[in-house]
């Protein structure tokens, strides 16, 4: 029998090949033609706290939603299997290292106390002594779980008498030996791992022992189990994909939009997307030319600012940042509010307050982000779903920023920065740059009025094009402090009134999208990364009869108010249920806010873990028959 | 140009409310000469500043002018200048302003040597706030609505500037506008971050500080055979320390003019040119970014630059 | 207009004498010192302003400053001081 899809997990120290293994193991799933995503879960540390990669390989689709249990673990260590060893599913199989086999969870200091309590409850219960070698044993015995066990020592001591290990590299071939695994039991093809392995090691010497050590556990693997793991033949019908992060997607797209300027502080998870940026800074391919200025500021209070001097001096611009850093910059998008400037914030959400969780998921910023700062502005804020998404949207974002005149607010979470996904090459004949009212030169030395009243959009000149001011302070035409009360209303109304502009261009089917049969009997509204998890679990919910709809919200600024309250109107009340990973329900908020329509069940996850379709499912059937608020906490 | 700019040529018909006799008049006069005898263009000058009184000053100018946030003139100037290098920045900030609440920036400013001239009305008081201390107040010293003698020590801004990378660094005065305005000419003439700190009495708040205090004090450097260039790169280090030291010199006699200049460091605008080939030539400003609403990058090039992220789907 | 009255910043009909140290309405007295045309372009020149009390207004060059002067209004570079105007401010920005 064959699978339609597979989810695995590998897991690890943090800094020991992981990263390497689910490249390499992305691209030649991609390769074979199935659809890879692949979120990446690790602690606020360099090197030594457990991380996984948990990925769902599909043959029918490109997936946008993992899902428990697991059909594979891949253990580089024993701490992996004792954080994950419930998520098999009965008939897995467990990749482990024998060598690890006489470790007790108790002695390993990076389990976290928490974990380690619940582990002693469940030894306890299966009478287990605490070994990884009794909990194998345990699981092949009682959850038919089939264990490879490989002796990861000897089979790269081997692999030293042959082919030679360079020292400085050994880990990279503890990554050769899970790669060979995950190879073997699907069947994955040597075509295939060669090229994810020849796209990770371009150089030969990397690239021939790492062969050799995962084409040595490929096959030993297959000769002793016979790929039992495989995937039924590809039929997706792409000819080439995109395998990339959030992350990188949403760089590419700000490159296609015509971005000149970022200004960035590191921060996670958004900081990757400023070095993608910065390895493409300068792009000279014949009849292409882009560079793009990406500056490195001292805080996010100069990021922001600076993305606004160069904004006014005609770049497109922009900074990305996460909570911490986006508190900083409130300010500097409230003075952007105030003088009508075009700058992009892409905004990676992560666990809050504080530092909170700073390596894992949340949505838990949305109201900060249509809220944030003192007095009132016109802000646009957009929300990604998935990669497609992110493309659109950054390009998008720097288009409405220019036409609007105004700051825009572009929401990614966590989950979707760093999670890898197979998308269709975006289609970049369909895309428009918009750079809004441009007057240029023409705007004239002296009698240029930058606010000019006549419009509520005034045409805007670059610094350099015409004489001109700007200030925070209330100011009038001109862009001079202005404290006079009738004045005061004019330029209120005139900002104010931008925000209406865009409600009515901007048509609300960009803004909101419904998925899902004419008729359904229940209504999921979500939107980021939730997207993936509702669809997957409406789709497993329609198996079993219940047929569900989903409500993806993309805008939040404007909020398009007709169109989710038309479709909220084909619902019983008690059949709306609002899906999101914060604790306050807060899109739930907006939507009471602008529809009047209160939704009053939820499903909500703030443990930064994503939501999986399968933990959904049962919420939304939980909630179905009554529940009014399901947390969800599944993941390690 | 058809007949050379006069210092009137430069100023705006805004009311300028500053309060009468306020120090602030000799810098806004400094600056009208200076950028009528540097012939400036008013549309490609930038004054970009702070708030506080002095951050007014954009509005009394008929260049552009972007007042921002209280200590943000210079990211706001950084991303000015770097977008379009082409601009003439120039940043006037308060004493709270650059050294207070926007300390960061200004050291960030030195280290990246970009080609903005910075000047900092020093009153050693928040103007706008009412007369609190502010950075450059010594201690001990209890201005006018001070409740009780300042607690906190001075930073001395020359020798923060020297230390920070600032490549020309000077002291002004106010009411000596002649040598306030040369500053001005030569500090926008340097390629590279360059910082003016400029005594300026607050009449209304400072009545330690006074015109009559300086009046009795300041001495022009140049004229007591200050060399303030650094001539050959070796001898930078040396340059500062002595320029450093020089800096603390205060009390019956306190010193203007530039104290330290060092042409031989890279300006930020030549570092990204050195990476981003057609930076200076086409500024990230005027850079196109579409042709005719659509996007420059077609699905050609889209495949060559990001090949890293592209897979084909295939057998080998 | 005399040379030794420093006029206060706001009310220009009261200023300090600096020669007898006494404040006074802005009347003649036996020591008035007519403040010369001259005098005032100098002090222009170094301070860089001349500041008008009447049109409240800093006058920024010489030939501004005479036509103020021609037409008999109060310039002055140097204000008695006021040391309570501070108690009186509100705050701002
Ligand atoms: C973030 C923020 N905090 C506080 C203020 C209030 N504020 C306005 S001006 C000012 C101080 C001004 O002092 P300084 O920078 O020395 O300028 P001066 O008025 O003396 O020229 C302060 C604290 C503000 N505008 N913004
Ligand atoms: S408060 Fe001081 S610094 Fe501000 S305008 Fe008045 S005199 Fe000048
Ligand atoms: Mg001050
Ligand atoms: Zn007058």
């Amino acid at each position: 029998m064959t699978l339609r899809a597979l989810d695995f997990i590998l897991g690890g120290p943090q800094g020991g090949g992981l990263e390497t293994s689910s490249q390499i193991l992305t691209w030649a799933f991609a390769r074979a033609g199935y659809g890879v995503i692949s979120d990446r879960e690790y602690f606020s540390n360099i090197r030594g706290r457990h991380s996984y990669v948990h990925a769902e390989v599909s043959a029918t689709g490109l997936p946008r939603a993992l899902r428990y249990p697991i059909h594979l673990l891949g253990a580089m260590d024993a701490e992996t299997v004792f954080t994950h060893f419930g998520d098999l599913a009965p008939g897995s199989y467990l990749v482990y290292d024998t060598g690890e086999e006489g470790k007790v969870y108790e002695s390993i200091p990076s389990i976290e106390p928490e974990l380690k309590a619940r582990l002693r409850a469940a030894f306890r219960e299966a009478g287990l002594d605490g070994t990884l070698g009794s909990l194998v044993k345990y699981l092949s015995a009682s959850r038919r779980v089939v264990p490879v066990g490989l002796h990861y020592a000897s089979v790269l001591s081997e692999a030293q008498k042959e082919v030679g290990i360079a020292a400085s590299q050994a880990s990279r071939y503890v990554s050769a030996i899970l790669v060979g695994a995950v190879a073997g039991l699907t069947g994955l093809g040597d075509g295939p791992v060669s090229y994810g392995l020849s796209r990770r090691f371009p150089k030969k010497e990397l690239y021939e022992p790492n062969r050799y050590v995962a084409g040595a556990v490929a096959s030993y693997v297959k000769s002793k189990f016979g790929a039992p793991l495989a995937l039924e033949a590809s039929s997706i019908g792409q000819r080439e994909l995109l395998v990339a992060s959030g992350n990188d997607v949403s760089a590419m797209a700000k490159i296609v939009g015509g971005l000149r300027f970022q200004s960035y502080y590191p921060i996670t998870p958004a900081a990757d997307e400023s070095f993608t940026l910065e390895e493409y800074e300068s792009l000279h391919l014949d009849g292409f030319d882009s560079e793009v200025v990406v500056l490195q500021t001292e805080d996010e209070l100069a990021a922001i600012n600076a993305a606004v001097g160069a904004a006014l001096a005609g770049a497109r611009s922009a900074t990305a940042t996460s909570g911490p850093g986006f508190d900083l910059m409130v300010e500097g998008l409230g003075w952007a509010g105030m003088n009508e400037v075009p700058v992009v914030v892409t905004y990676y959400q992560r666990g809050g307050p504080s530092t909170g969780q700073p390596t894992r998921g949340a949505q838990s910023d949305l109201l900060s982000s249509v809220f944030a700062s003192h007095g009132e502005y016109p802000r646009i804020v957009i929300a990604s779903g998935d990669h497609e998404e992110v493309f659109r949207d950054a390009i998008e974002a720097l288009n409405y920023a220019e036409r609007y005149q105004m700051p825009v607010i572009h929401l990614v979470d966590k989950f979707l920065a760093n999670t890898i996904a197979s998308i269709p090459m975006p289609d970049l004949s369909s895309i428009r740059i918009d750079r809004g009212k441009l007057v240029g030169e023409a705007a004239g030395a002296g009698g240029y009025k930058r606010f000019d009243f006549s419009s509520p959009i005034s045409p805007r000149a670059f610094l350099g094009q015409a004489v001109m001011w700007y200030t925070g302070d209330e100011h009038d035409e001109w862009g001079h402090i202005t404290e006079d009360p009738e004045s005061r209303v004019k330029i209120m109304e005139k900002r104010m009134r931008k925000l209406e502009i865009a409600d009515s261009e901007i048509p609300e089917e960009a803004r909101a999208s419904y998925y899902g049969p004419e008729r359904a009997d229940f209504l999921l509204v979500g939107w980021g990364f939730v997207k993936g998890a509702a669809l997957a679990a409406l789709e497993d919910l329609s198996a079993e009869g219940l047929r569900g709809a989903y409500l993806h919200v993309r805008m939040f600024s404007p909020y398009p108010s007709r169109l989710v309250s038309r479709i909220l109107a084909g619902f019983e009340p008690d059949r709306v249920i609002d899906v999101e990973h914060n604790y306050t329900a807060q899109a739930a908020s907006l939507l009471a806010m602008n529809t009047g329509f209160r939704i009053r069940r939820s499903v909500l996850k703030f443990t930064g873990r994503p939501m999986y379709a399968d933990e959904l499912a049962r919420a939304v059937k939980s909630v179905l028959s009554g529940s009014e608020r399901e947390v969800l906490s599944y993941g390690a | 140009m058809a007949r050379r700019p006069s210092p009137s040529d430069y100023r705006s018909d805004v009311w300028n409310d500053w309060c009468p006799g306020c120090g602030n008049f000799g810098i806004v006069a400094a600056m009208y000469q200076a950028l009528a005898e540097l012939n400036a263009d008013p549309k490609a000058t930038v004054v970009v500043s702070g708030i506080g009184c002095s951050g007014k000053i954009p509005h009394f100018l008929s260049v552009s002018g972007v007042h921002t946030l209280h200590g943000r003139a210079i990211p706001f100037a950084t991303g000015i200048k770097l977008a379009n290098p082409g601009l003439n920045v120039i940043v006037n900030g308060g004493d709270g302003d650059l050294l207070g609440i926007g300390a960061g920036h200004f050291v960030a400013l030195g280290r990246r040597n970009i080609d903005i001239t910075v000047i900092m009305h020093d009153n050693q008081v928040y103007g706008l706030t009412k007369g609190q201390a502010s950075p450059t107040l010594p201690r001990g010293i209890r201005t006018k609505a001070l409740p009780m003698p300042n607690l906190q020590d001075p930073v001395n801004p020359v020798a923060l500037a020297i230390a920070s990378g600032y490549t020309f660094v000077a002291r002004g005065y106010s009411s000596r506008v002649k040598h306030l305005k040369d500053l001005i000419k030569a500090a926008v003439e340097h390629r590279g971050a360059a910082f003016i700190d400029v005594l300026q009495p607050c009449v209304t708040y400072n009545d330690v500080f006074t015109y009559d205090y300086y009046d009795k004090r300041v001495y022009a450097l140049e004229e007591s055979g200050w060399d303030p260039d650094v001539r050959d790169e070796s001898d930078a280090a040396r340059k500062a320390a002595e320029a450093y030291a020089k800096a603390f010199e205060w009390g019956d006699r306190i010193p203007i003019g530039v104290f330290y200049r060092n042409a031989h460091v890279p300006s930020f605008e030549d570092r990204i040119a050195g990476r981003l080939p057609g930076y200076l030539k086409v500024p990230p400003a005027a850079e196109p970014v579409d042709s005719g609403g659509a996007p420059l990058m077609d699905a050609d090039a889209f495949r060559k630059a990001f090949s890293k992220y592209i897979v084909e789907i295939g057998e080998g | 207009m005399c040379a030794h009255y420093l006029p206060h910043p706001q009310y220009g009909y009261m200023g300090y004498c600096d020669e007898r140290g006494i404040v006074f309405g802005h009347q003649y007295c036996e020591g008035f010192t007519p403040m010369s045309a001259d005098r005032l372009i100098d002090v222009l020149r170094a301070r860089g302003w001349v500041y008008c009390v009447d049109c409240r207004r800093a006058l920024f060059d010489a030939e501004e400053v005479l036509a103020h002067l021609r037409r008999g209004e109060l310039l002055t570079a140097e204000f008695m001081q006021d040391a309570v105007a501070a108690e009186e401010a509100l705050v701002a920005d």
